[in-house]
């Protein structure tokens, strides 16, 4: 029996004809014996063809730097992954509000982006019934500077049973717009997938342009796609420690790390003229030539407002009242983790090292990549913790390849894309595991392309995080994680 | 817009930083739109314009607020706020530097540049009255 598996490689193009097309029981069947030998399910997608949809399942084997592809022909429904495979829920969720095709058996099939304000009244929100259970509803205008999104709280008194959460306020139709490409317009709406994760989806886009056309950026563009990508590790985890710090009403740190974030900013803006990096990745290297001395400057700028950051960031570990509002504070276990298929330092922080960087490397971490960051214990202090400690690492992984230096074009042509060809493009952005899944058609532009934001799999982990939690800890648990709702929404 | 509260640093420097985002939606002065405006957004925009008490200013913070700017002619979204609300200042930039933004605030409410005088008087006068110009504020880079 031939294998139901194609191999390749983080932004590796395939043939499209070479993906095996399965029947759906030898496809439910594979993937459920690819996650059961520890694969991680990175994608489930599927594109229309006539009768039909073609499902595509997508997992990752991570030990040995492998993805690996299997496809089956649906017509209007399945028997649904989800009661044996968890991670796959929300993929299914997302397929049965995006095509007319029914995962059978699916335990609850809510839309993802489907908001209570839909035609219709929109979907129906999980509800805790009693006597003595209530509900808090918050958003999707918050009191705060973050994006919409609605929030059921289930409650008994202040401890929380459930929270639903109610997403697709940003939903702005950013997939359709990329099939056509690529062009100018669809790598500048690559990098607003997620506005600070800009260099994250960048790279990801640049790189699945670059598999499809066969083309290698230099080892320049490599460096300075890293240093920035660490930039913007290191200045939304400082962004959040402050963040953290302020929902436990501990104001030092959060006035010293909201104005250094500002600082890691302004030093992206040096490479990039934006202080998100708008335009600095573009398929074939970096847009601009920045010389030696100005990357020098930005380390050793980098290393400057990490020692103030240390200052700060050193009060919230010292005070006990901090860690007493930190520690077993929506606790994720590495078990629930695992199982949901929580990735980045959200995964990290629960015992599980997921991290594209060392087990799908692509450029400058092929070489070289930050020490690893391990923690166990899943609560909000480790969450917290692991970004400090990815901070530490990130700095001095800057301080080192800048050191190194790298030479060559920043930017070679990108020839035109393989037609019929799929590529896989896996970047480890600052929240977690970025995958952009680009197909091409015969004419070498796209027709299909998925973007999975880590988001998309650790929003049901906030949810989890805030059982059994009370009420009050919300602020400090959705700070813990910062998903990102238009990452989400797309 | 965080970092329009502290663009220079005041805080790290101990000085009094002006506070720019009200917490309470019925005591605010002003709404500050920011993203594009989505048609599942869209209630939620006009509930909250509603809510904030007169007099009012709208802001459309950046270019997805003032045109819909990637997204524009998508379905799924309106192009800017300007088709639903009249809009008293334009913020440009993507995202807008926070220096922008405070210049445009300071601007508007006539404490800067050559907005102090005349342009601002009237601007001042057309608030008070509800009638405001629909055309945008000159509105510098920052730097």
């Amino acid at each position: 029996m031939t294998t139901p598996w194609l191999t390749t490689h983080n932004g590796e193009a395939v043939a499209i004809e070479l993906v095996p097309s399965v029947s759906v029981d030898r496809f439910r069947q594979a993937l459920l014996d690819a996650t059961g030998q520890g694969d991680r399910l990175l994608a489930l997608t599927g594109w229309p063809v006539a009768g039909g949809l073609r499902l595509l399942g997508v997992v990752a084997v991570d030990a040995a730097r492998q993805i690996r592809l299997t496809s089956a022909p649906v017509k209007d429904h399945y028997s649904a992954l989800t009661p044996e495979l968890l991670a796959a829920h929300y993929f299914e969720r997302e397929l049965a509000e995006q095509y007319p095709v029914r995962p059978e058996g699916h335990p609850w099939l809510k839309p993802v982006r489907e908001t209570e304000r839909s035609p219709g009244g929109g979907p129906a929100l999980f509800q805790v019934a009693g006597e003595e259970v209530h509900e808090v509803a918050v958003g999707p205008v918050h009191a705060g500077i973050i994006e919409p999104g609605h929030f059921r709280f289930q409650c008994h008194g202040e401890r929380v049973l459930h929270l639903e959460i109610g997403l697709g306020y940003q939903h702005r139709g950013v997939e359709p717009a990329l099939i056509g490409g690529p062009t100018p317009r669809t790598a500048a709406l690559a990098e607003t997938l997620s506005g600070d994760a800009t260099i994250g989806h960048a790279i990801a886009y640049a790189q699945a342009v670059e598999g499809l056309a066969h083309t290698k950026p230099s080892k320049r563009a490599e460096l300075v796609r890293a240093l920035a990508l660490e930039l913007e590790r290191i200045a939304n985890h400082v962004g959040d420690l402050g963040a953290i710090s302020g929902d436990v009403g501990f104001l030092p740190t959060a006035a010293y790390c909201g104005a250094l974030r500002g600082t890691f900013l302004n030093l992206t803006m040096r490479l990039a003229g934006s202080r998100v990096g708008r335009g600095l990745v573009r398929p074939g290297g970096v847009a601009f030539t920045i010389d030696d001395a100005e990357l020098a400057e930005v380390a050793t700028a980098a290393h400057a407002a990490f020692e103030e950051t240390r200052q700060a960031v050193d009060l919230l570990w010292a005070s006990a009242s901090v860690r007493a509002r930190l520690e077993g504070i929506g606790t994720v276990d590495e078990q629930t983790a695992e199982a949901i298929g929580m990735v980045g330092p959200a995964a990290r922080a629960s015992g599980l090292y997921r991290d594209c960087r060392r087990d799908h490397p692509t450029g400058l971490y092929r070489r070289r990549r930050p020490a690893e960051v391990l923690m166990e214990s899943g609560d909000c202090f480790a969450r917290a913790m692991t970004r400090w400690r990815e901070i530490v690492r990130s700095v001095a992984f800057i301080k080192r390849v800048v050191g190194e230096g790298a030479e060559g074009e920043v930017s070679v042509p990108v020839g035109p894309l393989a037609a019929g060809h799929l590529t896989v493009s896996l970047v480890e952005g600052w929240r977690g595991e970025i995958c952009h899944l680009a197909t091409t058609g015969g004419d070498g532009r796209f027709f299909h392309y998925k973007v999975v934001d880590p988001s998309f799999h650790n929003w049901f982990g906030l949810a989890l995080a805030l059982r059994d939690q009370a009420i009050s800890d919300f602020p400090v648990c959705n700070k813990s994680f910062n998903l990102s709702y238009c990452g989400h929404d797309l | 817009m965080s970092g329009a509260c502290d663009p220079g640093g005041w805080v790290r420097r101990r000085e009094p930083a002006p506070t720019l985002i009200p917490q309470d939606l019925h005591h605010a002065a002003l709404k500050l739109v920011t993203g594009p405006v989505t048609a599942a957004m869209r209630a939620a925009l006009l509930a909250t314009y509603r809510a904030v008490p007169a007099p009012k200013l709208v802001i459309a913070c950046g270019a997805c607020a003032i045109s819909g700017c990637p997204f524009a002619g998508h379905p799924e979204v309106h192009d800017g706020i300007g088709e639903l609300l009249s809009v008293d200042l334009f913020v440009p930039g993507c995202p807008p530097h926070p220096y922008t933004l405070l210049d445009g605030l300071l601007r508007l409410i006539g404490r800067r540049g050559e907005s102090r005088g005349a342009a601002a008087a009237a601007r001042q006068r057309s608030w008070q009255t509800g009638v405001r110009s629909r055309t945008p504020p000159t509105i510098s880079q920052g730097d």
